[in-house]
């Protein structure tokens, strides 16, 4: 999980880990905690990633955005250790 | 207490052609509905599948049947059917929208479902059947439509460093063979590469430019000079005939004593006046000789007839003169020409790099002699300056040539250039998308995995239940690794494991195999509140084996928001409503016919039977 917090990000439970959940969002959920735990999303894209798997609406163009936003934040993170 | 029916109407709803309403007890969670073969309890599951799942129910299975024609009761029409559904303090109606099952409000609870023909889908079926009948239990659909478009998104990157790399490659190829034609200079074809791209193209480019402008303009000058020596030709040709047209003329006159052209105009003048008849002609209007006017008219055609001759010299010696004039203006206006193409050469000239146009020197000073230059003197130099054509041509071809490929060579590193940085890009985030669609597919397939044991395990201690102590168990299922749509199932028989149930057990085996998966998927489903309905599904176990599914049924039964049995066996029926612990709501069914259509009856207790 990237464990870099940006300056001002407050500690929050996201919106779906109170959800009672259907499986797709279980899966969801257990999936974007992965994806944080490796450090392939940084955690203020974890709702939106979660939002798209649950929902089943996240496109190609998405995820392609997801995974350039999550290779930038990771660099300027980098950058900024 | 979770939310239970609280009422079922029928109206105009299969064997439903009379309206009828369904009370349910809100304190029970078991509904036991009871009646003979054919009494409506089909109808009723049927009209539950319609109002929660929106599905046509047992119909969509049978032979011949249309549903959404036999749906509606016989003698109604498809705008009568309606289920009304109350629902935990709220109501749903569902009727036929476009020939579909519709309900509104939106959010009617699902209902899991158990026919008879069901178990055999769930336990006797294919693997890819089983699958088909299972799937909604034990797929998470939307998160694989997002997978398959993260998959989708990683196969478009790749594809992108597929023609990054192919891109790079032809570069490279192609400053190989640049280098290669050049004679493998300096240590690399890059290297060499970079070397060329600090020529400068810019000069060489505007050298180019303007040599080729003084080729262009001394074509031009040789056209000029051409149509000049034409135009001088037509003129000198011009003079010669005018030159000779005059003197056949004098000739002629000084044959002709007295009769000359004068007279032939006079003449000419004197035939107009009378071919205009202005009065009749009595004298000579020139002597005053009485004369008639046609004899005089005759006499003048007789003369000038005489005189045509002197007339064709007179005329072609006119239209020479006017050829002379014609062919010097002419003249004049090419040698205009030619001096405005012959300063236009001599400008292109100046500007021109001297290195090579020196053959043209020559031209240029004689093109610009403040003294003038015979036209000899300018065919001569014109003529000595196209000879060195071809080897300016050639030169410039050479310059091209060298001009083209270092601009090749700059495109191509520019592509190398750019293309290492986009290509290093491309391929990070192909591997960045690559491992977040291992991890997607992975946790996808651990989580229905697990669900899968899970089920399996939930099926084991139902069936266990129901037969203990038999060596028939440890159902399992599994999907096959790459493999989709396929589901095993499989358990033990005896001292062997992993058989397939279908070919070792026994219909009443099957049958509580089947309603324990049933039970299971419902249980995993529902999440407390699942609506459960088994419609006269185990008529082939014994009365031992009843005993144990309607205790396990008590049991169970708390798993569940409702838990609806429909049967028409009697034994079923009062073992269930005496059964130890057991709250049921007995609905018990009259006999079924068209005038009166499905009719409750009241339920007398089994000692009100008895």
């Amino acid at each position: 999980m990237s464990q870099h917090k940006h300056a001002g990000q407050a500690e929050q439970t996201p919106a779906y880990a109170n959800a009672a959940l259907t499986p797709d969002g279980q899966v969801a959920q257990r999936i974007v905690e992965q994806l944080l735990a490796d450090g392939l999303i940084d955690a203020t894209q974890a709702e939106s990633v979660w939002i798209g798997l649950a929902g089943g609406a996240a496109c190609s163009a998405d995820w392609r955005f997801v995974a350039e936003t999550a290779m930038m934040l990771g660099g300027r993170d980098a950058a900024a250790d | 207490m979770p939310p239970r029916i609280e009422r079922l109407t029928l109206k105009s709803f299969r064997g439903g052609c009379r309206p009828v309403t369904l009370e349910f007890a809100s304190d029970k969670n078991i509904v036991l509905l009871f009646g003979e073969n054919g009494a409506g309890k089909s109808t009723i599951v049927d009209a539950l599948d319609f109002v929660c799942n929106h599905e046509f129910g047992s119909l969509r299975n049978r032979s011949g049947a249309t549903p959404r024609t036999h749906i509606v009761s016989v003698d109604a029409s498809p705008a009568d059917l309606e289920v009304e559904l109350v629902y935990g303090g709220q109501t749903w109606r569902a009727s036929l929208q476009g020939g579909k099952p519709g309900t509104m409000p939106d959010g009617a609870p699902p209902a899991f479902i158990l026919r008879r023909a069901d178990i055999a889908r769930i336990v006797e079926a294919t693997p890819s059947e089983r699958y088909k009948a299972l799937q909604a239990f034990i797929t998470v659909p939307k998160v694989e439509r997002a997978e398959g478009e993260l998959r989708r998104a990683a196969r478009e990157v790749e594809d992108e460093v597929d023609q990054a790399l192919t891109a790079r490659l032809l570069s490279e190829e192609a400053l190989t063979r640049f280098w290669q034609a050049e004679g493998s200079p300096g240590e690399s074809p890059i290297d060499w590469a970079m070397q060329q791209t600090r020529e400068d193209t810019a000069s060489l480019s505007q050298r180019l430019t303007t040599v080729r402008s003084v080729l262009d303009r001394l074509d031009r000058l040789k056209d000029a000079h051409t149509q000049l020596l034409d135009a001088h030709q037509q003129l000198v040709e011009a003079q010669a005939q005018a030159t000779a047209a005059n003197a056949e003329l004098q000739q002629l006159q000084e044959q002709m004593t007295g009769e000359n052209e004068a007279l032939v105009a006079v003449l000419e003048e004197a035939r107009r006046y009378l071919a205009s008849g202005q009065g009749e002609l009595r004298q000579c209007p020139v002597c005053g000789k009485p004369e008639q006017g046609a004899v005089l008219s005759t006499r003048i055609e007789s003369e000038l007839q005489r005189l045509s001759t002197l007339k064709a010299r007179r005329d072609a010696s006119l239209h020479a003169t006017q050829a002379v004039e014609q062919a010097r203006n002419l003249f004049d206006a090419a040698r205009r020409h030619m001096r405005q193409h012959a300063d236009a050469f001599v400008t292109a000239y100046q500007s021109a790099p001297t290195a090579l146009t020196a053959p043209l020197a020559d031209l240029a000073a004689i093109l610009t002699n403040p003294n003038g230059a015979t036209v000899r003197q300018v065919a001569n130099a014109i003529g000595a300056a196209l000879a060195h054509r071809a080897t300016l041509e050639a030169a410039l071809d050479a310059d091209q040539k060298t001009l083209n490929q270092l601009n090749a060579i700059k495109s191509h590193l520019q592509v190398l250039a750019t293309n290492d940085t986009e290509l290093r890009d491309r391929q990070q985030l192909a591997a960045h998308l690559k491992r977040m669609l291992e991890v997607v597919e992975r946790e996808r397939k651990r989580y229905v995995s697990e669900l899968m044991d899970s089920i399996a395990a939930s099926v084991a201690a139902l069936y266990a239940r129901i037969h203990p102590n038999e060596p028939l168990g440890r159902p399992t299922f599994r999907v096959k690794a790459h493999t989709t749509g396929s589901l095993e199932l499989r358990a033990d028989f005896g001292d062997r494991s992993e058989t397939p149930p279908g070919a070792y057990y026994s219909e009443a085996h099957l049958d509580t195999l089947g309603l324990c998966v049933y039970l299971a998927l419902a249980r995993h489903s529902g999440a407390g509140n699942a609506l459960v309905v088994m419609d006269d599904v185990l008529t082939s176990v014994d009365d031992a084996h009843l005993d144990r599914i309607i205790d396990l049924l008590a049991d169970e039964a708390p798993n569940f928001g409702h838990l609806i049995i429909t049967t028409h066996s009697r034994a079923w029926c009062d073992r269930m409503c005496t059964a130890k612990g057991m709250q049921v709501d007995l609905i018990e069914l009259d006999d079924w016919d068209l005038k009166h259509g499905i009719r409750r009856r009241r339920s007398p207790l089994p000692a009100e039977r008895r």
